[in-house]
């Protein structure tokens, strides 16, 4: 109960010490605020915020429009056979018309679809299918009926036709010297003319009915089409020309016109020196130009390498926030001079950049409060040019002429130059003008690594001009990995999409 | 000092939400620093606040006092916070926090106690501090408390009673000293 009671004391005097207490937060407090709060009021603009799903709309977009060449290039070959072997067809088929005369010593009889009184009477024949119309020779069958085995002699498609003999009008010399052609044994000699003298049984026909089972009565005996058979079109496999032969070394020259959209890091407004971030102004444009050399295949896989220049030239613009009492009274200045100067650090592509900026109070007899805020707007320009050396894995796929493309892999991006420079400061305090003169503003930039590491990616076509010449047109994103300046932050990163065409020389 | 126009704030008019800002930042920043381990922690909750105040001023609706619904606000970004430092959900020291290793730092005879106060709750771990405020100065209730952070009602018991323990024997340490 004491405890309690104990409790209840040190609450209310814990309560009565908090009531109406209040505490005074940083001087840029409310700046800070206003910073998280300034996108309701400065939309970014629509194309920046549908960026994300435009991406994937353009990603969804070229993979269906590679789909799509796909499947067109599938069918546009596939019709493209089918005419080629009806082609090879009516060719065949005027051929063997030309060839086979009028006067042909097929029997009339058998072209008519008559059975010859031989075969009818259990001479078997198996033509082959790959033989043109059947001449059942009567000196041949009469030779088979003494061997019991029918034999037939055809002449062969194209074979040229020799004058019929006087002797034997219906058999021409070139079915005598044909090669028999063999019937299969029948089950039951008897039936087929053979002689069965050496039969052990009165009858040839096999005593165990399994192996009466065995044969098949609804087999027709007679298996040559007695009409004449359609003409025989061998199949024809038509060789479509691909100009892509096994593996090849590759040389390009390419160009990548890119829209370029970055993204930066946050800003730490308080303290006194604040680290601020220069914000591309608005999507900027450049260009990529290649030296490729790759090589294809045998299979779909390849690589690519080469080398490329960038120029990336990038406008930002970013808004130091002060209040009076964090700028250096500048000492200097005559009694009609009252300067101060404000340091904080720059967030930039290149890497950090160390800034003072002179502000000149305009009235130098007017007092001005510690608090009072100090803004200025900085526009700053930056030019840097980029060696990129690429490494990227490719995968081809179609055949013919045109080809679809996907690349992906890494790029190493060597800064070759990179300056900063500050292009226009605007005070947005009236009592507070920029700093004119030699010493209006210092820029001391502390460059980030000079290799970075990136990544691209690509899916396109390409298209065969000839053996050695192609066309390449693909939509292409590139990007920088996350890389950090000297002092550990985040710098903007850059990613460009844009469409790389060129030619390449296969070689 | 009257109520700022919060159909203003609430329109984004920025001088509205400017005197919103005045009117409440000294108590609301006070909030912040018996929650935060730092002064610059407690900054950085303020911020978040009054975003999230801003923000969410629609939600308001016109029932009950204001400056209590902003405190809830405000209660709600700091618990956030320190869940976000621990990146785990916030728990609690279990184990006597031995008081008697810490040295508490002396109260300033010219200084407001609750400033004095601040401090040694700031030297209280998360977990004792935080129940502290929120049953001693929030004025919730242990089935409250265990509901908001996810404990049982007598872990919230048990712990406020180590907090009080802990605070009083450090602001008597402080007193003395």
């Amino acid at each position: 109960m004491e405890k309690n009671i104990h409790d209840d004391r040190l609450d209310d005097y814990v309560r009565k010490s908090f009531e109406d207490y209040e505490e005074t937060p940083a001087f840029d407090m409310w700046a800070r605020i206003e910073d998280e709060l300034a996108p309701a009021d400065d939309p970014v603009p629509l194309f920046i915020r549908l960026w994300p799903s435009f991406s994937r709309i353009v990603a969804a977009a070229a993979i269906l429009l590679l789909l799509c060449a796909l499947v067109c290039n599938r069918l546009y070959y596939e019709n493209k056979i089918r005419e080629m072997a009806a082609q090879q067809v009516r060719k065949q088929q005027s051929a063997s018309e030309t060839v086979a005369p009028p006067h042909s010593p097929t029997p009339s009889g058998a072209s008519a679809g008559h059975t010859n009184p031989e075969s009818s009477t259990g001479a078997r024949k198996m033509l082959s299918p790959h033989l043109k119309t059947p001449h059942i020779d009567n000196a041949a069958t009469n030779d088979a009926k003494s061997t019991n085995s029918g034999s037939v002699s055809v002449q062969r498609a194209g074979d040229s036709v020799q004058p019929l003999s006087p002797k034997s009008p219906v058999v021409p010399a070139f079915v005598e010297n044909a090669p028999p052609v063999q019937a299969p044994e029948h089950p039951f000699p008897a039936a087929a003319g053979k002689d069965t003298s050496d039969a052990s049984g009165p009858e040839s026909l096999p005593t165990d009915l399994s192996e009466r089972l065995k044969f098949n009565y609804l087999q027709p005996l007679v298996t040559a089409p007695l009409s004449k058979p359609a003409a025989f079109t061998p199949p024809v496999i038509p060789v479509v020309p691909s100009l892509a032969t096994g593996s090849e070394w590759y040389l390009g020259i390419q160009a990548t016109p890119a829209m370029l959209v970055e993204k930066t890091g946050p800003e730490r407004t308080g303290g006194m020196r604040p680290r601020l971030v220069s914000a591309q102004e608005k999507t900027g444009f450049t260009a990529d130009y290649w030296l490729k050399l790759g090589r294809k295949g045998p299979g779909i896989w390849g690589f690519e390498s080469g080398i490329g220049y960038r120029k990336i030239e990038r406008n930002a613009l970013h808004t130091a926030r002060f209040r009076l009492l964090n700028g250096r009274l500048n000492t200097g200045g005559g009694p009609q001079e009252r300067s101060y100067d404000f340091d904080y650090d720059l967030d930039t592509y290149g890497g950090s950049a160390e800034v003072t900026l002179r502000m000149e109070q305009v009235d130098p007899g007017t007092v001005i409060p510690e608090t009072e805020p100090v803004r200025i707007q900085v526009r700053t320009s930056e030019q840097t040019t980029l060696l990129r050396l690429p490494l990227l894995a490719t995968a081809t796929f179609g055949k013919g002429r045109t080809y679809a493309v996907i690349k992906g892999g890494i790029l190493s991006n060597i800064v070759l130059h990179n300056e900063l420079d500050i292009v226009t400061r605007v005070s947005e305090n009236v009592q507070f003008r920029p700093g004119q003169g030699s010493s209006a503003y210092m820029l001391r930039p502390n460059r980030a690594g000079k290799i970075y590491l990136g990544y691209q990616f690509s899916a396109g076509m390409e298209y065969r001009a000839g053996r050695h010449w192609s066309w390449v047109l693909e939509p292409s994103v590139s990007g920088d990995f996350a890389r950090k300046n000297s002092a550990g932050r985040y710098l903007p990163a850059i990613v460009t999409t844009g469409v790389n065409a060129g030619i390449n020389y296969y070689f | 000092m009257h109520l700022p126009d919060l159909t203003a704030c609430l329109r984004g008019d920025r001088l509205a939400q400017k005197q919103f800002f005045e009117h409440f930042k000294g108590k609301m920043f006070a909030l912040c620093l018996r929650y935060a381990h730092s002064r610059e922690d407690a900054e950085d909750i303020l911020q978040e606040g009054f975003v999230k105040a801003f923000r969410d001023l629609h939600q308001y609706t016109g029932e009950g006092n204001f400056e209590g619904w902003l405190r809830k606000v405000f209660v709600n970004t700091a618990l956030q916070h320190l869940k976000k430092q621990k990146k785990a959900p916030l728990t609690f020291e279990l184990n006597d926090y031995d008081v008697a290793e810490e040295s508490p730092e002396p109260f300033f005879a010219g200084e407001p106690p609750a400033r004095n106060m601040i401090r040694i709750l700031q030297q209280l771990p998360d977990g004792f501090r935080t129940i502290f405020n929120l049953h001693v100065l929030e004025g919730y209730s242990h089935p409250e408390i265990s509901e908001i952070l996810g404990i049982s009602v007598g872990t919230s018991k048990s712990q406020l009673l180590r907090a009080k323990a802990c605070f009083r024997k450090l602001l008597e340490s402080s007193l003395t000293s």
